[in-house]
């Protein structure tokens, strides 16, 4: 075959749906179940890691050596790393924390998995429902819009959950440099052509913790915060605040429970809840932001604008 | 030459550590061959120094600016001798091999994420003081210029294809990987965590399951991260296929060439490459590869080989099946790769390096 027969993408696509054809035996779907499970340390692990990295500094500590060498050293090691787990167990039983609510939502599931056929919700037609029900394109457009004016030019952007290619062009369009949170394999792929755009993938706080303070003009956080629950949504906007430089401008979009067409898009796994604008206001308010409504032709969404 | 022997310029060369076989010794060593022949008096220091080399490695602790002309420091990690070169009276070039993101070491090896995290903030705080950054990839390049380096270009890490023709196969490695005629798939690259041998694994698993029961995974590579190691180890035992995947630990020369002989696919799904010679190794012994876009991986590997975008092990794993069973897309692979290490050659630099050297000397940069 000469060179000109060989088409890559024409091949990918068929790689593709050769493994969406084979992924459809029961046993291949499970095993991808498991693999997909199969996550790098687990909370635990890390917890482990830790605790021995918090020894290792200790060994650079002054202490006497019989702490840190040796047989009885290292039994006492292994004892104390059990009791922090046992103590760890019995704490967490006085502890309402998001671990013991999905725990609730792990045990419901499997409840119901026992009690009817599972295989008939899988089969709802998640992509359909999307097409239909989630904003339009033209719709993102007149969000998008509304805020474009609001991007100050030639500064550093960060997008937090990057799930809006097109706020990404306008502010390109303001020769601005973007970086983006995200673990959107699409989105990732369209900002690989980008110059300008850079995607980092880790964990949201992980990544949020690592930034240093007043480093970007403008953070935006669009259709995000309502997968969060309150904690972490307050966390964000937070962290938000601590990076904005002074007078940087912080966007958020979300949401607008006021009108009922919203509720036809939150048909959503991880949906924890819709948050009023004058309630995400009080929110913004209390961490020291001032915040002004822009106004959209998308009634389903609204969008604020604080400043530090 | 362009200088002569009275008037000769003097050029220092910097590294943390210099060791024989090290990615980073080595392109020093080439620079230094390169800028000799170009007219320069090349010095080198480093922090850690060799017990023997075949190039003469100096202390830094005797750095004296006022011996030379310019400085060229070499960073790839966080160490002390990236802070001598602050504030120097001379020119100082930084040729910026990568930082791996020190993330991916943060539960795994705590002092070489420290030194990471240091080297980042040495890379920005440098930015200052050089009057010219160098990328080793266009990747490192755009880091360059995020870090506000005044000047920015780009020297790739040289590919010396005449060295790998000298190696021997290992005989014993290819009678082994040969045996009851198995398809081999290989990675070779340390064991740590942004090499992501977990996904090799993972999708590993379902190639031999559902496509080719007679294969093997041969993780080949350096085990430093042993808590990395464990996870991976555990994987594998959960997944009951560890009599398939073959970890030889370090391997020499002449084993890695067999490595690279008798497999029928080289792959990786590492997410941080700041340049990936693997790719022109695998270009060289004509093993076709896939590999998953990170990094400066795609601009190494050009079109010789698959790049995914995705590290789904659905897909990883049908993607190694049509590699392994189409012949003529590795064929048009194996031809394109027998072209992109060319790329790479040496000698396309040798001008570069001695006139951008000479026009930084000549105070074009200040």
């Amino acid at each position: 075959m000469s060179e000109q027969q060989i088409d890559i993408k024409l091949i990918m696509a068929e790689i593709k749906d050769e493994a969406m054809r084979r992924s459809r035996q029961s046993d291949f779907e499970r095993d991808l179940e498991f693999l997909n499970k199969s996550v790098s340390m687990n909370d635990e692990g890390e917890d482990m890691v830790d605790l021995l990295h918090q020894v290792e500094r200790a060994k650079r500590l002054d202490l006497p050596s019989s702490v840190r060498k040796g047989f009885p050293a290292r039994i006492f090691n292994v004892l104390l790393l059990k009791l922090y787990f046992v103590m760890k167990k019995i704490m967490s039983s006085f502890l309402i924390t998001q671990t013991k609510l999905d725990a609730v939502i792990i045990q419901q599931l499997s409840e119901l998995k026992k009690s009817i056929k599972f295989e008939q919700i899988d089969r709802f037609p998640y992509q359909e429902f999307e097409r239909v029900f989630r904003q339009k394109k033209e719709e993102m457009a007149k969000t998008v819009e509304a805020v474009k004016d609001q991007i100050p030019k030639d500064i550093s952007v960060l997008d937090i959950g990057g799930t809006n290619k097109l706020f990404g062009e306008a502010a390109l369009e303001h020769n601005c440099n973007i970086l983006v949170s995200t673990q959107d394999s699409d989105y990732e792929a369209w900002a690989r052509s980008r110059e300008k755009i850079r995607i980092d993938n880790t964990p949201l706080f992980e990544f949020l913790n690592n930034m240093r303070d007043e480093q970007f003009g403008m953070v935006v956080v669009i259709d995000l915060l309502h997968l969060y629950d309150i904690n972490r949504v307050i966390a964000i906007l937070h962290h938000a605040k601590r990076i904005l430089t002074e007078g940087g401008k912080l966007l958020v979009q979300n949401y607008d429970p006021r009108d009922p067409q919203t509720y036809v898009s939150l048909f959503d796994p991880r949906l924890k809840q819709v948050i009023h604008p004058e309630l995400m206001k009080f929110v913004l308010s209390q961490i020291g932001l001032k915040t002004i409504d822009i106004s959209t032709k998308d009634k389903r969404k609204y969008v604020l604008l604080a400043t530090k | 030459m362009f200088f002569s022997r009275q008037n000769k310029k003097r050029i220092a060369q910097l590294l943390p550590s210099f060791a024989e076989h090290d990615a980073m010794s080595d392109y020093v060593k080439s620079w230094n061959e390169i800028l000799t022949k170009g007219g320069f008096s090349m010095s080198t220091f480093a922090r850690f120094l060799p017990g023997r080399s075949s190039l003469k490695i100096r202390s830094y602790l005797d750095f004296n600016q006022n011996e030379f002309d310019l400085a060229i420091l070499h960073l790839g990690i966080g160490d002390p001798i990236n802070d001598i070169v602050k504030d120097l009276s001379i020119p100082l070039v930084v040729y910026y091999h990568n930082i791996t993101p020190a993330r991916f070491y943060k539960y795994y090896n705590w002092d070489l994420y420290e030194l990471l995290v240091r080297g980042r903030e040495q890379l920005n705080e440098l930015a200052s003081f050089a009057c010219l950054g160098i990328g080793a990839s266009k990747f490192s390049e755009k880091e360059l210029i995020e870090n506000n380096y005044r000047q920015t270009s780009v020297i790739p890490v040289f590919f010396d294809p005449r060295k790998l023709g000298r190696i021997q196969s290992s005989s014993r490695i290819k009678k082994y990987l040969n045996k009851e005629e198995i398809t081999n798939i290989t990675f070779l690259g340390r064991f740590s965590k942004h090499k992501a041998q977990i996904d090799l694994v993972k999708a590993f698993y379902i190639y031999r399951k559902y496509y080719n029961p007679k294969s093997r995974l041969n993780l080949v590579g350096n085990i430093v991260e042993q808590a990395y190691l464990g996870e991976v180890t555990k994987l594998i035992r959960a997944l009951k296929i560890a009599e398939f995947i073959n970890i030889p630990g370090i391997v020499s020369d002449e084993e890695m060439r067999a490595y690279y002989e008798e497999s029928s696919v080289f792959i990786s799904m590492s997410e941080h490459e700041g340049f990936f010679v693997p790719v022109l190794e695998a270009n060289y012994y004509k093993v076709p590869m896939i590999a998953f876009d990170a990094g400066a991986v795609s601009e190494t590997m050009g079109e010789a080989g698959i790049l995914l975008d995705t590290k789904k092990p659905e897909i990883v794993a049908s993607t190694i099946d049509r590699l392994v069973r189409d012949h003529n897309l590795r064929k048009y692979i194996i031809e394109k790769g027998t072209t992109n290490y060319k790329r790479f050659d040496q000698s396309l630099f040798t001008d570069v390096v001695v006139s951008t050297m000479k026009n930084i000397i000549n105070s074009r940069f200040k």
